[in-house]
C-alpha cells in the first residue's frame, strides 16, 4: 500500500490557550483498525498539520460548538463546505489538503453546558484509492451561507472523481461507487437552530448508488422537512456523498453541502370591525408579520377600491420592514397603521395590503396579507343633522 | 446582530431601484400572492414526476461518530474527550474516572491534564508503538505501574490512539 505524507505548514492554529475545546479529529483507517488523533483549534482561520495519511485514508472530522453567548445564530459560514479539499497526486504520493478559510463565526473555545458534546460541522475522507466529490448548492438569495426560502427550489450539482474505471489497477478494495444521500435537521421556531438533543433530525430514504466519474446536477429540488405545513418549514438540509471503507464497508463521508431555509412569511391585519366599516378615519389599525424573510422589505399599502393583484398603493411608512439578516427575528413583528388621513381623500371601499419584497419573485413583491373596509362619514353627519331638528 | 430598520419611504424607494436591475433581468415576473400550502404540495410533487415523496428515517449511526470513536476521562465536575485506545494504564482504584459517557463540563485535554496532575499524566509514543508494531516496553509499563496514575498516550504532544497488537501498517515519519 503506497504510503501518503501530508504535510502542512502550521501557523496559529494550534492550541495556544488551554480553553480551547473544538478540535480536528483525524481517524486514520488502517485495515480494519482505526487510529484516532485529535488537534485542538483555537483561532478562527489558519492552517493546521495534519499527521501523515496512510492506509486506506483518513478522515478528518471538525468538532465544534454553536456559542450561544456569541450568537443565538452562529454557525459555520458556508466556506466551511471547502475547508478540507483535497488533492491527490499519485505521483508524487502527496495529498495536498487545504484548511485554509475555517470561517468560522462562533467563539472557539467557548464554554460548554453540562454534558455536551461538540458539534461534527464538517466531515470529510481522503485516501490514495477513495474518490473525491463536490457537492454544490445554488440557490435565487444569494447570501453566504447559502439558504432558501421554503417554498423556493434549490440547486444541486455533485462532482465526482477519481472512481476507478473497470480496468484500473487498483486494490480490490478500493470503492468502485458513491452514495447520494441527503438529510436534515429541523429548527426550533423561534431559537432557530437544531435540537441540542438530535429530535427533529434524520435522513432521507431514498440514496443514490453513482458508479461513474463526472457532474451530475439536479436544478430543481424543494425541500422535504417534515413540517406540519410546508411553507412553514424551518430548517437544513444536507446532501452529502458517501463511500464505503474498510473490511466492513463503514461509509465515510467525501463530499457535502447544506442549505438553510428559512419559512414563508405570515402576515395580518388587525383592528378591522366586523361588519369592515369606518364613520372615521381608522385609528388603531395594527399589522403583524411572521417571520418576514431575512433579506426583505416588509409594508402595507393602501389604495382605494376592492382588491386588485399587482397594484401599487401608498405606502404606510409606519409600517416598513427592511431586514437583512442572517435569520428572521425571534418574534413576529408588530407595527401601527399610523397617518392614514393623509392617504385616504373621498369616502369609499379601500384596500390594505402587506407585501415583502424578497430575492425570489425576480425582486417583485409577494402579497401575504390583505383586507379591506368601507369608509363612510356620511353616516355620522347624517345623525347630527337628526337631533339638532326638534 | 439584528439589522431590523424602519425606513422612511424615500429608504424604500432607493432600495427598490437597487433592485430594478435585477427585475429587468426577470420580467416574467409580476406581483404574487404567497403560495398555500397546497399550492406548494402540487408544485412539488410535479417536481418529482409525481414520485412518491422520499420518507424520513432515523439519524444515521456512523461507525466514526464522536461516541464511537472517544474515551471520555472525569474528575466529577469537568470531563475530556480521548480518542479510544489512547488510554495506555490505568490503576484499578481509578477506573471510574474513565467515563462510558461524557459527565460535568468539556474542557480541553491540556486544561484537564493541567487540573488533575495528581492523578494523570501523559506518555509520548513513537510512530511505531501507534500502529502496535513495536509495543510499549515491559520497563515503561512497570514505570506506569509505580507512578499510579493514569497514563494517557500522546504524539506530538496531541492524544492519540494506540494500537495493539502488531499491524502491518506502517506508520510514516511526518
Amino acid at each position: 500500500m503506497k504510503s501518503l505524507v501530508l504535510f502542512i505548514f502550521t501557523a496559529g492554529l494550534l492550541v495556544q490557550s488551554a480553553a480551547a475545546v473544538d478540535f480536528i479529529r483525524q481517524v486514520q483507517l488502517i485495515e480494519d483498525q482505526t487510529i484516532v488523533y485529535d488537534t485542538p483549534v483555537a483561532w478562527e482561520t489558519g492552517e493546521i498539520r495534519s499527521q501523515p495519511v496512510f492506509g486506506t485514508g483518513a478522515i478528518f472530522q471538525l468538532y465544534a460548538y454553536n456559542d450561544p453567548a456569541y450568537s443565538p445564530y452562529s454557525i459555520l459560514d458556508a466556506q466551511a463546505g471547502s475547508i478540507l479539499s483535497a488533492n491527490v497526486s499519485l505521483d508524487s504520493h502527496l495529498v495536498d489538503l487545504d484548511l485554509l478559510g475555517i470561517h468560522l463565526d462562533i467563539t472557539l473555545g467557548s464554554d460548554s453546558t453540562e454534558d455536551s458534546l461538540p458539534n461534527l460541522v464538517y466531515e470529510k475522507t481522503v485516501g490514495a484509492y477513495l474518490p473525491e466529490a463536490t457537492v454544490t448548492l445554488s440557490s435565487e438569495d444569494t447570501y453566504v451561507p447559502i439558504r432558501t426560502r421554503a417554498d423556493q427550489p434549490y440547486g444541486v450539482s455533485v462532482a465526482i472523481s477519481r472512481l476507478p474505471d473497470a480496468d484500473a489497477d487498483v486494490p480490490e478494495t478500493a470503492p468502485t461507487s458513491v452514495r447520494l444521500a441527503k438529510s436534515y435537521k429541523l429548527y426550533h421556531p423561534t431559537l432557530h437552530v437544531p435540537s441540542d438533543n438530535g429530535s427533529g433530525q434524520g435522513v432521507y430514504g431514498g440514496a443514490y448508488e453513482l458508479s461513474r466519474n463526472g457532474t451530475f446536477s439536479i436544478p430543481t429540488v424543494y425541500q422535504e422537512l417534515p413540517a406540519e405545513s410546508p411553507t412553514r418549514a424551518i430548517g437544513e438540509e444536507t446532501h452529502f456523498v458517501q463511500v464505503a471503507v474498510g473490511p466492513d464497508k463503514a461509509l465515510a463521508t467525501i463530499g457535502s453541502a447544506t442549505i438553510q431555509i428559512w419559512p414563508v412569511a405570515v402576515a395580518k391585519i388587525e383592528g378591522i370591525p366586523e361588519p369592515a366599516k369606518f364613520t372615521g378615519i381608522p385609528a388603531n389599525l395594527t399589522m403583524e408579520v411572521t417571520d418576514p424573510y431575512p433579506q426583505s422589505q416588509t409594508y402595507a399599502q393602501i389604495y382605494k377600491g376592492e382588491p386588485e393583484l399587482g397594484r401599487s398603493g401608498a405606502v404606510i411608512t409606519s409600517s416598513i420592514i427592511v431586514l437583512n439578516d442572517y435569520a428572521p427575528p425571534s418574534e413576529p413583528v408588530k407595527l401601527p397603521l399610523l397617518d392614514l388621513d393623509s392617504l385616504i381623500d373621498d369616502d369609499g371601499i379601500y384596500t390594505i395590503e402587506i407585501v415583502t419584497v424578497t430575492p425570489f419573485n425576480g425582486g417583485e413583491p409577494e402579497r401575504i396579507a390583505y383586507t379591506s373596509f368601507e369608509l363612510d362619514r356620511s353616516v355620522k353627519v347624517r345623525s347630527l343633522a337628526t337631533t339638532l331638528n326638534p | 446582530m439584528k439589522t431590523m430598520l424602519y425606513f422612511p419611504f424615500i429608504a424604500l424607494t432607493m432600495t427598490r431601484i437597487v433592485w430594478a436591475e435585477e427585475k429587468a433581468a426577470s420580467a416574467a415576473h409580476a406581483t404574487a400572492d404567497a403560495i398555500t400550502d397546497q399550492e406548494f404540495i402540487a408544485r412539488r410533487n410535479a417536481s418529482r414526476k409525481n414520485l412518491p415523496a422520499p420518507t424520513h428515517l432515523p439519524p444515521q449511526k456512523s461507525k466514526f461518530s464522536l461516541m464511537n470513536l472517544s474515551t471520555f476521562v472525569g474528575d466529577g465536575e469537568h470531563f475530556a474527550i480521548l480518542p479510544q485506545g489512547s488510554v495506555l494504564y490505568c490503576p484499578e482504584p481509578l477506573a471510574t474516572r474513565i467515563l462510558a459517557s461524557p459527565g460535568g463540563k468539556l474542557i480541553s485535554f491540556q486544561e484537564f491534564l493541567s487540573r488533575n496532575r495528581q492523578w494523570i499524566t501523559h506518555a509520548d509514543v513513537t510512530s511505531d508503538q501507534v500502529s502496535g508494531k513495536t509495543p510499549i516496553s515491559d520497563a515503561t509499563l512497570k514505570a506506569f505501574e509505580k507512578n499510579a496514575q493514569i497514563v494517557i498516550a500522546t504524539y506530538q504532544g496531541a492524544p492519540i490512539t494506540v494500537l495493539k497488537g502488531k499491524s502491518t501498517a506502517s506508520v510514516p515519519q511526518p
